[in-house]
């Protein structure tokens, strides 16, 4: 009778599993707990003390202006990233202590849970969310774009995004998160191994974020092909935005299969279906057939964009304009047609002929070509440039490093038949951290290093920046080589609890060491931001031109942070780097006399929107409904949502016009600003 | 199909057809797919010319549909709905051949009948 | 983006939808994507029958030729409504709107049908993966017709409302890609699943 009512929720040991659990994971549990209860009152005491719940809603939550939104995902990204770093604290010092005799202070349970939280929360939460935060901010200003294509769109996105990480944390509290790894293998992942509401987390979780990121990707795609600004021709965008188109390609083009993949598990798990169960017929291998075919796509839509930061940093700061522009848009597109040839290689194991392994070892090859391309464009624009050697720069140099040794283990690995003996082992582990840290994440740090002045009108502060990235450096170094090194002896990924005669624990514990060196590096990130938010004011943090790089794109031309409108008149491109000949010129856009006496036009913007936001509650409602089998919840989700959509569908006054006086007003204290600053 | 100039909606940008060409479209649509029902139902050839036949027919009626109902066109103005189509296109084909290749050998390999599973 | 009209209160003035439908259509590319892995599931699922029936013993061709019949039928007299956007007459529209979606209704009904008589004879989604795949890629296009059906209506009311503005035309033209698309979906599913499954 109460299941009708609550589902799942009626059954204690799926709500409160750790209640059964031993003292010690209790404990865990529990400091877990308070630190999510402190953080929780001190948030909504903060807001209601200050009074900020009405900004909080008016400034942020029913925006569409892709500015806010980029720095909406910045802050969810980083929360999650934390989250993401201690799971990975945990599995680092589990696995250097449990050893022997010592099974460590995890219960398996516990230790499954954190890897495959620590994966996907990693990918999905930090990795896609930074990726779009970078689109936001950069792409409709380099382009010279009023906002994106779509705005509220953009802000269902993000409120989808949002959903799902509600949904996937929501598992600390309530119910367990999944242990099926973070792609969730079935039969593994199937009802029959997987009875606890755990991998139901997982499958709506990752499937409604997917579909945020899927509007993202549209949105991003068609922004770049009609919003452009009068002259910005396809082969004079900058190379950020480039690699945002191709990178949105990626993202439409593979996210409908992550869709399929998932709705095909939850109809195992939900329906009784057959597709990936050990009997009636089904074979898990298709599952893992189509999570590749998105999986390795993914790979590459996120490491695209950071190919597009290095590029953009590295002429920035070489003064120079980037080496092989050309080959740089090609090298991006054959990745992008590439990257859709080579999946199989993450199961070369399966049991495919020789013929299906070696096309894709083949093209797996193949891909670095376009990549080393790029690296060494990168490296001929900084050749006799006069380089100014800031934190960005530096994430720039390390990544080349890293990447550089992350891609040729990955070419070792795209041979099948040291495949055979690599797979599932640690040298993986350690090679997909090489590129994912290396070249994703380093990339996506020196983004938001080169954007924050945009965002917030100030700048981080450099030398707790260029310490943040030594420790990260370092740390990173000393954390995975013993991993290469222990694949090499034979040590599987995701390993509980090891014999003592293996001989790993050394080298675990060098590893462990590396990951304490990280979290120096996250320490002196942390610090660098409150240094940098308490100094904003002052000589060196404050930006008041707009322009604190001396940059070569658009986006340089406005003030910081841009107003809300971004250009108060459409800019007009006639070649790459436009903005930077202007200033050789002495023609900076905004202070060019000639603009500045013709007269300020209505500006035409979208309406902010609670919709966005309302929607995905309704979804979260369906989400977690489903989660714990309320079904009458479930329905009511739907009805909701669809009713939401339909609503908005129905609404025609979703747009206003910015009066001319206003933007007058509006540009003429940046202009008194700059005026300021120049002297 | 007269390849006259297509005209572009001044307020969607969007092309749409005459009454002839939507009336072209249906009955050619017809035809096709009752040739289809026609071929299978009476078992005209063997086994393999009919998989062939009605892949065939299917694809000739996607190529109809996308120019008379869908007036896909090779004009410039709509050159990136035409790209993104065959950029679908492409992936459609590495999706589905590349699955079933994948699978197949799988089967082949393994020694699993796929009638036995 | 254009700052260039400056025309205070006629904002369906500035309206150019020509962005959204560029937009739609590209949805419908990854919606293409989406359908094509069911497809590519179905093909390699649909010999897993464990013993289960095949879909030579389920399938009934004439009953499933008038489902298609029907729904090439909706597809053509939506492009009549389409075709009448210029008219000024705003009930021509919704008229061809109302005729199409009863069809699409009809067909979902028959659909509908189909399944409970597979489901009450015992062969449901949950017999083998071949009517696992079955059930979903058939059942995934259902869906969509009927959410088609669900904006159908929303659009007719929203077309009575405002009558035939840029922005209306805009919602014609994309639920005119969206169910036009459906129909060359449903030519594959008519094609793959029903007649080479009854070869």
């Amino acid at each position: 009778m109460l299941e009708t009512f609550i589902g799942k929720l009626s059954n204690p040991h799926e709500v409160f599993p750790y209640l059964y659990e031993p003292v010690s994971q209790q404990l865990i549990i529990l400091s877990m707990f308070t630190f999510i209860v402190i953080g929780g009152i001190a948030l909504v005491g903060g807001l209601t003390y200050f009074k900020k719940w009405g900004y909080l809603w008016r400034e942020w939550i029913i925006t569409v202006d892709h500015k806010r939104i980029a720095v909406m995902y910045f802050v969810v990204a980083f929360i999650m990233l934390f989250r993401g770093f201690v799971d990975a604290a945990m599995m680092r010092t589990q696995q250097a202590l449990a050893s022997g005799d010592s099974t460590g202070y995890l219960i398996p349970q516990h230790f499954d849970q954190i890897f495959t939280a620590h994966g996907v929360i990693m990918i999905f939460f930090v990795a896609m969310p930074l990726m779009f935060a970078l689109f936001n901010i950069a792409v409709p200003l380099q382009i010279g774009a009023r906002d994106v294509a779509f705005p509220f769109l953009n802000s269902l996105s993000f409120w989808l995004f949002a959903v799902g990480v509600i949904l996937a944390n929501m598992s600390l509290l309530i119910g367990d998160f999944a242990h099926a790894g973070w792609l969730a293998y079935p039969p593994f992942s199937e009802l029959a191994y997987s009875p606890t509401v755990g991998t139901d987390y997982y499958i709506w979780a990752v499937q409604i974020s997917g579909l945020g990121s899927l509007l993202s990707g549209i949105n991003f795609f068609v922004t770049i092909l009609k919003m452009r600004c009068p002259g910005m021709t396809m082969m004079k965008m900058p190379i950020f935005t480039w690699t945002v188109f191709f990178s949105s390609i990626l993202i439409m083009a593979a996210f409908p299969v992550l869709t399929v993949d998932l709705a095909l598990l939850a109809l195992d798990r939900y329906m009784d279906m057959h597709f990936f169960t050990t009997s009636y017929g089904g074979d898990q291998m298709m599952y893992v057939n189509l999570i590749w075919m998105w999986g390795h796509p993914e790979v590459y839509i996120l490491v695209l964009p950071a190919f597009g930061i290095y590029s953009e940093i590295v002429a920035t700061f070489s003064k120079k304009p980037l080496f092989g522009y050309t080959t740089m848009v090609w090298a991006s597109g054959v990745i992008t047609i590439l990257s859709f040839l080579v999946w199989l290689h993450h199961f070369f194991t399966m049991g495919a002929g020789a013929d299906v392994n070696a096309f894709f070892g083949i093209m797996t090859m193949i891909i670095s070509i376009p990549t080393g391309v790029k690296l060494f464009n990168w490296i001929f624009t900084m050749y006799r440039g006069r380089i100014t050697f800031t934190s960005p720069m530096y994430w720039m140099m390390g990544f080349f490093a890293t990447f550089t040794i992350g891609g040729m283990t990955g070419v070792m690995l795209s041979v099948p038949g040291i495949d055979f003996q690599a797979h599932n082992s640690t040298f993986l582990v350690a090679h997909f951290h090489n590129v994912i840290i290396g070249g994703v994440v380093f990339g996506y740090f020196a983004g938001f290093t080169y954007w924050f002045p945009k965002m917030f009108g100030f700048r981080l502060n450099e030398r707790l920046g260029k310490c943040a990235f030594w420790c990260w450096i370092v740390g990173f170094f000393v954390a995975f080589m013993p991993l290469y090194i222990l694949g090499g002896m034979g040590m599987t990924r995701r390993l509980y609890h090891y014999d003592a005669s293996t001989g790993f624990q050394p080298f675990l514990i060098v590893a462990a060491i590396g990951a304490a060196i990280i979290a120096l590096g996250v320490f002196f990130q942390v610090l660098q931001l409150i240094v940098s938010i308490k100094n904003r004011d002052k000589e060196g943090y404050r930006d008041l031109t707009g322009d604190p790089w001396n940059g070569r794109t658009l986006e340089w031309a406005t003030s910081s942070p841009p107003a809300f409108y971004n250009f108060a008149h459409d800019p007009e491109v006639n070649c790459i780097d436009a903005f930077w000949y202007d200033k050789q010129k002495g023609l900076d856009v905004d202070s060019k006399p000639k603009i500045r006496t013709e007269p300020y036009h209505d500006i035409h913007m979208p309406k902010d929107t609670a919709m966005g936001f309302i929607i995905s509650v309704f979804v979260l409602i369906l989400g977690f409904a489903m989660v714990w089998h309320i079904w009458w919840l479930a329905i009511v989700g739907v009805i909701c949502t669809i009713a939401a959509v339909i609503s908005r569908a129905c609404n025609y006054d979703i747009d206003y016009y910015v009066k001319a006086s206003t933007v007058e007003a509006i540009e003429t204290q940046h202009q008194q600003e700059m005026a300021g600053a120049k002297i | 199909m007269a390849k006259h100039e297509p005209e572009f909606d001044v307020d969607t940008g969007a092309t749409y057809g005459t009454h002839k060409s939507y009336a072209t479209g249906f009955i050619l649509s017809i035809i096709l797919t009752l040739t289809s029902f026609y071929l299978v139902s009476t078992g005209a050839f063997s086994t393999l010319h009919l998989y062939i036949a009605v892949g065939v027919l299917a694809l000739i009626q996607l190529f109809v549909q996308l120019v008379f109902f869908l007036h896909l066109s090779t004009h410039s103005k709509a050159s990136w709905n035409l790209l993104s189509f065959l950029f679908a296109l492409l992936m459609v084909l590495i999706f589905v051949l590349g699955t079933l290749w994948i699978m197949y050998n799988l089967y082949v390999n393994m020694g699993m009948n796929a009638m036995s599973m | 983006m254009s700052a260039t009209p400056m025309v205070n209160d006629h904002h369906t003035h500035h309206f150019d939808g020509s962005k959204n439908v560029f937009g739609f259509w590209i949805y419908i590319m990854t919606d293409c994507i989406l359908f094509a892995t069911l497809f590519a599931v179905y093909a390699v699922l649909h010999s897993h029958t464990y013993g289960g029936p095949h879909g030579k013993d389920l399938f009934s061709l004439p009953f499933v030729l008038t489902e298609t019949m029907i729904l090439l039928t909706s597809s053509f007299t939506y492009g009549l409504a389409m075709l009448a956007r210029n008219t000024g007459n705003k009930n021509i529209i919704i008229g061809w709107l109302w005729f199409t979606f009863f069809l699409g209704l009809s067909f979902i009904s028959m659909e509908i049908y189909e399944f409970h008589a597979m489901y009450v004879e015992g062969n449901t989604w949950a017999t083998s993966a071949f009517l696992s795949s079955f059930f979903t890629l058939v059942s995934t296009h259902g869906l969509h017709v009927s959410m088609g059906l669900i904006w159908m209506l929303t659009l007719i009311y929203q077309i009575n409302k405002h009558g035939i503005t840029p922005v209306t035309k805009t919602k014609l033209t994309c639920l005119g890609l969206f169910w036009h698309f459906l129909d060359i979906v449903w030519i594959f599913v008519f094609s793959v699943v029903y007649l080479m499954g009854a070869i």
